[in-house]
C-alpha cells in the first residue's frame, strides 16, 4: 500500500485500498441505515465491501437493498447501490471515480437501471465525505419511497 | 416522486460520519483516508477543528507510527503511514492465523495468480489498460480484474511477512 509512482499510468486505479475499506465498515456499521456488513472475499483479503441496508426501514415492497463500495489506492472508487422489489424489478444506481473515455472521472449512473451516465461533483474526494453523501442520499431515497 | 439527487446539500451530508466522536476520533478518522501529503489545515477542515487542535493531534499520531509528518513544508503536512498499518495487518493475521493456514492461502492467490497472468497474457498487471474499451460496463470488469490481480500480488506479499512475524514468535527479525 505504498504511493504509487507519480509516473504511474493515469488510467490505473491501483489494487483495493485496504484501509479506506476498514475504515469505511467500521463508520457503516454505527450507521442506523446499515444492517449488517461483510468483506467479499473476507476479512483478511478485502477486496468488496458490502452493506446491507436495514430492511425495517423500508415499505414492504422493498426485499431487499445493498451497497456494494469498492475503493482502490489510487483513489477511485465505485458505490453501487441496489434495491430490489417485491415485484422482481431493481432499483440501482452508482457513485463511481474511474478512468474511461466518454465521461469524467466522476460520474453517476442514474437511476432506475443505472444505464445513463452523467458527470458528477462531490465537495471533497476524502472516503468519509463521499461515504456521507451516498448515505445521506439513500436516506433521501427512502423518504421518496415512503411518500410514493 | 422527486430525481434522485446523487449529491444532496445538506449539514447531514457534510457531518454524517462524524457522529458521536470527539476530536481525536474525527482527526484519526481523517489521516486513515489521506494518502498524499496534505496540510494539517486542510485535515482540520475535514475533521471539523481548529488548525490547532488537527496539529497537535497528528503529532501524536506521527509518535504512535500510525501517520507520517513532512515538517519541512509550511504548512506541515500529514498523510497515513502505510508502512506501519501494512504491518499491523500482517501481524494480527500472524495473530489468527496458523502457518499452514497461511501457507494455503497462499497457494490459493497463486493460482488465481496464475488464471489473471494467462487471461491478460502478462505477468504485470500495470502494463494492461483499463480504458482499452469504449463500452462502459466492460471498463468496470477490466478495472475490478485489473484491480483484484494487483490486490492478490499484495495479499501474498503481506502473508509472507505475516509468516516471517509468525516464525520470529512476532518479531520482524529473529531474536
Amino acid at each position: 500500500m505504498s504511493r504509487p509512482p507519480s509516473d504511474s499510468a493515469p488510467d490505473s486505479t491501483g489494487p483495493p485500498d485496504r484501509q479506506t475499506l476498514r475504515l469505511l465498515e467500521r463508520h457503516l456499521t454505527s450507521d442506523s441505515l446499515v444492517a449488517e456488513t461483510a468483506f467479499d472475499p473476507d476479512s483478511y483479503e478485502p477486496r468488496l465491501l458490502k452493506a446491507f441496508l436495514d430492511m425495517e426501514r423500508y415499505p414492504e415492497s422493498v426485499s431487499t437493498a445493498r451497497l456494494d463500495i469498492r475503493w482502490f489506492t489510487m483513489g477511485d472508487f465505485t458505490f453501487h447501490y441496489v434495491e430490489d422489489h417485491d415485484d422482481g424489478s431493481q432499483w440501482e444506481c452508482r457513485w463511481d471515480r474511474h478512468p474511461n473515455t466518454h465521461n469524467a472521472r466522476l460520474h453517476f449512473h442514474q437511476p432506475p437501471a443505472a444505464n445513463d451516465i452523467t458527470d458528477l461533483e462531490l465537495p471533497s474526494l476524502h472516503p468519509l465525505e463521499v461515504y456521507s453523501t451516498v448515505l445521506t442520499a439513500i436516506e433521501q431515497r427512502l423518504e421518496d419511497l415512503w411518500s410514493q | 416522486m422527486t430525481e434522485f439527487d446523487p449529491a444532496p446539500e445538506s449539514d447531514a451530508a457534510q457531518r454524517r460520519w462524524q457522529e458521536g466522536t470527539d476530536t481525536f476520533g474525527r482527526v484519526y478518522d481523517v489521516s486513515l483516508g489521506v494518502t498524499s501529503p496534505t496540510a494539517y489545515t486542510e485535515i482540520a477542515e475535514l475533521a471539523d477543528c481548529s488548525p490547532n487542535a488537527a496539529k497537535k493531534h497528528l503529532e501524536r499520531l506521527t509518535e504512535m507510527g500510525i501517520v507520517r509528518a513532512d515538517r519541512n513544508s509550511r504548512p506541515a503536512q500529514y498523510e497515513r503511514n502505510d508502512g506501519y498499518l501494512e504491518w499491523q495487518e500482517a501481524s494480527q493475521i500472524a495473530d489468527e492465523l496458523s502457518i499452514d493456514e497461511i501457507i494455503d492461502r497462499v497457494a490459493a492467490l497463486e493460482e488465481q495468480l496464475t488464471e489473471y497472468e494467462e487471461q491478460f497474457g502478462t505477468t504485470d498487471p500495470t502494463a494492461v489498460s483499463v480504458v482499452e474499451h469504449d463500452d462502459h460496463e466492460m471498463v468496470h470488469e477490466r478495472m475490478t480484474a485489473i484491480s483484484e490481480w494487483q490486490g492478490i500480488i499484495r495479499e501474498i506479499r503481506l502473508y509472507e511477512l505475516a509468516r516471517q512475524l509468525s516464525q520470529n514468535d512476532g518479531h520482524l527479525i529473529p531474536a
